[in-house]
């Protein structure tokens, strides 16, 4: 698989190459948007997995406040809309890169472009436990047993941080790797199982506020 | 999003849940998930004579992965097994209304009765072949 070159485009105005694809900071001008604008080159920061968090949330501060439409009032009703449309795909760039697990997702539609791997895998015998955490849960929550529902919830968390853990040393592995479909596949098998346990998270959370 | 009267019904009221011992005579057990949302349903039949006498459920998810299987219970009863394998996603989603959204709530259901059924066909073999 060819590796597109995400991060290499100029200035649509003076040429200069652009650091984020929305917005050039040397001529202060708005760039056109790509259908397929690739987040990290939106945000201006290397592609990959691992990444410096200070650094996203300074990126996006920064592109943000160039593309805020207060600063087109007086402009073009194009500009306008334009960075109107340019925010909206900034947040939507930002929010899919700051969670580890839409990173993920999201880095593996890159990645795997074209590519076909059993995108419904789970580790053996998941579903069944999956099954009987969720009627412990009803048995907890009916009890309104707190004590136990947080213990419950901890218990989740860890794992959850261990799926999350885990998937630093898979996306290295797919960097040096031929069949990126094994190392796909194992991605997937831990970000479908991190569903289950949101699923099992966002009950306890449900039931707390309410 | 609103949910149609029918799955409303099924959500409120949902019939047949439960759950039959997986390792009594005549019980198929088909347990399946959907990883986009991490729903997890579990169906369960019990035949007779190749008929499906009587079916449960339990589903952790939506309201439409709810209903869905509700729906399924109700209607694989008193069917026999090919009858009930022939139970189409399309059918459940015409019958509640669903939306394109929650279609894989009834792919879901569809999955959990041919899952069941092959689970009560295994175990029949397996008990013939050890008898």
């Amino acid at each position: 698989m060819s590796e597109e070159p995400s991060h290499s485009r100029c200035c649509e105005r003076c040429g200069t190459e652009l650091v984020s694809c929305l917005f050039c900071f040397d001529c202060s001008s708005l760039q056109p948007l790509s259908p397929s604008t690739n987040y990290f080159y939106a945000l201006g920061i290397p592609d990959g997995f691992e990444l410096d968090l200070t650094l996203l949330e300074e990126q996006f501060r920064q592109i943000a406040g160039e593309l805020h439409p207060d600063f087109y009032m007086n402009s073009s009703s194009a500009e306008k809309k334009l960075s109107g449309r340019a925010s909206t795909l900034l947040n939507q760039a930002y929010d899919n890169l700051k969670d580890s697990f839409k990173r993920a997702t999201y880095l593996m539609r890159l990645k795997g472009k074209g590519l076909e791997w059993n995108e419904r895998v789970l580790p053996p015998g998941f579903l069944e436990e999956m099954f009987s955490l969720q009627e412990e849960l009803d048995a907890m929550l009916e009890k309104q047993d707190q004590p136990g529902l947080k213990r419950f919830q901890d218990l989740l968390d860890k794992r959850r941080r261990g799926l999350e853990s885990g998937l630093i040393p898979l996306f290295r592995m797919l960097e040096s790797v031929k069949e990126l479909e094994v190392v796909l596949e194992q991605l997937q098998m831990k970000l479908n199982a991190e569903r289950y346990l949101q699923s099992l998270l966002d009950r306890i959370q449900v039931e707390e506020t309410t | 999003m609103a949910y149609s009267e029918k799955v409303i019904d099924h959500y409120n009221e949902p019939r047949n849940v439960g759950s039959f011992e997986k390792n009594d005579e005549g019980v198929g057990t088909g347990l399946v998930g959907a990883p986009e949302c991490g729903d997890v349903m579990k169906l369960q039949i019990k035949v007779e004579k190749d008929q499906i006498v009587d079916a449960k459920f339990k589903t952790f998810g939506c309201g439409s992965a709810i209903a869905s299987s509700s729906l399924a219970t109700e209607w694989v009863k008193g069917k026999s097994i090919d009858e009930a394998m022939s139970i189409q996603n399309t059918e459940i989603v015409e019958e509640l209304s669903l939306p394109p959204v929650k279609i894989h709530c009834s792919v879901l259901a569809e999955d959990a009765i041919k899952a069941a059924i092959s689970d009560y066909k295994n175990r029949k073999n397996s008990e013939t072949s050890e008898g």
